[in-house]
């Protein structure tokens, strides 16, 4: 009877057209489809033979216009979940969709050159990255368990396909399977853990998950749904922790990056990882917020296992790196160190709901992580030498007196990971690694304070191999000549991660303002973090009144 | 947890066991047997599934047509419900919506039809 009214519900639901103000949440996302919709148009009709350098700038503007609609939406986000509960439109999702366009745009610039060095200039490579634009647009504004599995697969097949781009090229076609394979397996187990979730509750909606696991803890001791709830628990965090490569879930991160296309690789060393953050953010914070699944300081929930993974992922990340003489390795591995950075905040910061503002460091550095990256890698798919990109330590030798610009960009990026101030980096790091100890001091639990300072100590390590780049590049010997592929793209792309990484380091406050705002819209949370958030609201009020 | 739920599912179980066995044991007993060679190997589309990869190279073309297949499959999945519950949604006063949301479904695929078509995927050779 019930199931039958329930379901004579959701037919009504499908038939009756959502409020018309609830399609502003769609707009950033449906942006970049008809941008994409209207390339696969445009590329049906381009001349052979010509270059597609048009197509990206064109790609590169409508990233742009997606960017700029999540600005202009800022001011307007919604309380209640839209589309039958499906996509939130907050500033979370927003900023995060703004982070997905942008890291897009700057990993298209870098492309045109690079493919067509490879002869491979096609219009399906900008298709690719705009449709996973999408699916991390979505992802970060769902709601409900379905719609994000949904974004999460369409963010990622389309990357499958670009790690393996160059198909005469047997690396990437290695990268991509291996990305493949062991992508779709953390994705079946993440739909594992989606499936028990849904088993124990009965529902996919993030929030009625929560409000039903509650009522199954409640009451008569542990319903045996509970178990099984917790298993969910720990597999949808597995699926995210692979996506961001965090340590046991690492594996296939060095090859992955080494055989990609190196613009690729800056897209997916950021973009996957910081929509990955957002999701891991909204599901848990959403859906599991109860103290049994959140654990803290060792009672075995998911933020001890948060916990061990920023460990993990920290110590490992630096220590073999170090012994990395390959750079798209080396930046494969410290991308594993930062993912550790990234989860030592988001430990700290959801340790307790009364912490939950200090997830601003957490956007703060991914900010900071994509500028810093994607110029990184702008610089060395900036080179090139009969189709080869620049790879080894030795490649580099020289490059930096023979092309300052290069070198310079490439020494801030250095300098910005390496967390080494005035630039973004050393933000990020300074205010993940406050955030920790502020809430150690707090609550009086050394965890998070010992977690910090190995936090510190090991990105001390990660100085070595950052510095070895800027070394090779100003005083190493020429082993192999390599030249630029003279392209404006590129340069732009540089000269833009450049500029903010310095802009980000010396001039905070707006930024930090931005992203304390996306973490108070922040919706779906339990009653214990809206107050927290509320708190925040007021003072940030009240801070900018004073001003 | 009573077991008394459970019987309809018994039941079920054991029409199907009961079903499956005298299939099996019917053909086995009444049926006439000229085994062929083609007779006798597992179903798999007409291809030798135990044959080294190398000797059963088929043309990339039959994957073209096995994904434009199950594409406008899903299409008519799709479609045939919609079609189905329109009335209703018509009733209700939201028949434009219904139409447009459909509309752009079909839309979509069909810019995917007109790029196939660009690339060649809808010719053989």
């Amino acid at each position: 009877m019930t199931m039958q009214l329930l379901s004579t519900l959701n037919t009504l639901a499908m038939l009756t057209p959502p409020q018309g103000a609830e399609f502003a949440a769609i707009v950033p996302g449906m942006i970049v489809t008809l941008v994409a919709l209207a390339f696969i148009l445009i590329d049906v009709f381009h001349r052979k033979g010509t270059p597609r350098d048009y197509l990206a700038y064109f790609s590169v503007i409508g990233l742009g216009v997606g960017a700029a609609s999540s600005w202009y939406l800022w001011d307007g986000t919604l309380e209640a979940p839209t589309f039958f509960g499906m996509l939130y439109l907050d500033r979370f999702a927003l900023f995060f969709s703004a982070l997905a366009c942008v890291s897009g745009a700057l990993a298209i610039l870098c492309s045109p050159a690079v493919l067509r060095s490879h002869r491979m200039d096609r219009g399906e490579y900008y298709l690719l990255v705009l449709f996973s634009v999408v699916g991390m647009i979505f992802m970060a504004a769902s709601a409900d368990l379905l719609s994000l599995f949904i974004a999460f697969e369409i963010m990622s097949i389309p990357i499958y396909v670009l790690a393996g781009f160059l198909r005469e090229d047997s690396r990437s076609a290695e990268a991509s399977m291996k990305y493949f394979v062991l992508g779709a397996f953390s994705a079946a187990l993440m739909l594992y853990g989606i499936a028990l979730i849904y088993g124990a509750t009965g529902t996919t909606n993030l929030e009625m998950i929560a409000q039903n696991l509650y009522y199954l803890e409640g009451g008569e001791g542990q319903h045996a749904g509970f178990g099984l709830a917790m298993l969910g628990v720990l597999l949808i965090f597995s699926g995210f922790a692979f996506k961001v490569a965090a340590v046991p879930f690492h594996i296939w991160t060095p090859d992955v990056y080494t055989g990609s296309p190196t613009p690729v690789v800056g897209f997916m060393a950021t973009a996957v990882k910081a929509i990955a953050f957002a999701g891991l953010l909204r599901v848990f914070v959403v859906a599991f917020p109860l103290d049994v699944l959140r654990g803290g300081f060792f009672g075995y929930g998911w933020i001890d296992i948060a916990f061990a993974l920023a460990a993990f992922s920290m110590v490992l990340g630096n220590v073999v790196a170090l012994l990395q003489n390959n750079v798209k390795r080396m930046l494969a591995y410290s991308s594993i160190a930062h993912a550790g950075y990234l989860l030592l905040g988001f430990t700290a910061a959801n340790a307790h709901p009364r912490f939950f503002l200090h997830n601003d460091a957490i956007l703060f550095y991914l900010v900071a992580y994509t500028f810093g990256t994607i110029g990184s890698f702008a610089v060395l798919s900036y080179f090139s030498r009969r189709g080869e990109s620049v790879e080894t330590f030795e490649d580099l030798g020289q490059l930096g007196i023979k092309y300052p610009m290069m070198g310079l960009v490439m020494g801030i990026s250095i300098f910005s990971a390496a967390g080494i101030p005035p630039t973004a980096g050393f933000l990020g790091k300074f205010y993940i690694f406050r955030s920790a100890i502020d809430v150690g001091m707090q609550t009086d639990e050394f965890s998070f304070i010992g977690l910090a300072i190995l936090g510190v100590l090991s990105s001390v390590a990660g100085v070595y191999y950052y510095l070895k780049v800027l070394i090779y590049m100003y005083m190493k010997p020429e082993k192999r000549a390599f030249r630029p592929l003279e392209h404006t793209g590129p340069k732009v792309a540089m000269v833009v991660c450049a500029v903010m990484t310095l802009y980000l380091g010396i001039f905070p406050a707006r930024a930090i303002e931005i992203t304390q705002e996306s973490i108070i819209d922040f919706q779906g949370v339990s009653s214990a973090v809206q107050a927290t958030l509320d708190l925040g609201q007021q003072a940030l009020e009240a801070r900018q009144a004073a001003e | 947890m009573l077991i008394a739920n459970y019987i309809p599912l018994i039941l079920l179980v054991l029409v199907a066991i009961a079903v499956v066995g005298g299939i099996i044991f019917a053909a086995e007993f009444f049926g006439p047997k000229n085994p062929t060679r083609e007779k006798l190997m597992p179903y798999e589309s007409g291809s030798d599934p135990l044959s080294e990869p190398q000797a059963s190279r088929f043309s990339v073309k039959f994957y073209m047509v096995a994904i434009s297949f199950i594409l406008f499959d899903l299409e008519t999945v799709f479609v045939i419900p919609w079609a189905m519950s329109w009335r209703e949604s018509a009733a209700m006063g939201h028949g434009f919506y219904s139409f447009a949301v459909m509309a752009l479904f079909l839309a979509i695929l069909t810019i995917g039809l007109v790029y196939e078509w660009s690339q060649g995927g809808l010719e053989w050779d």
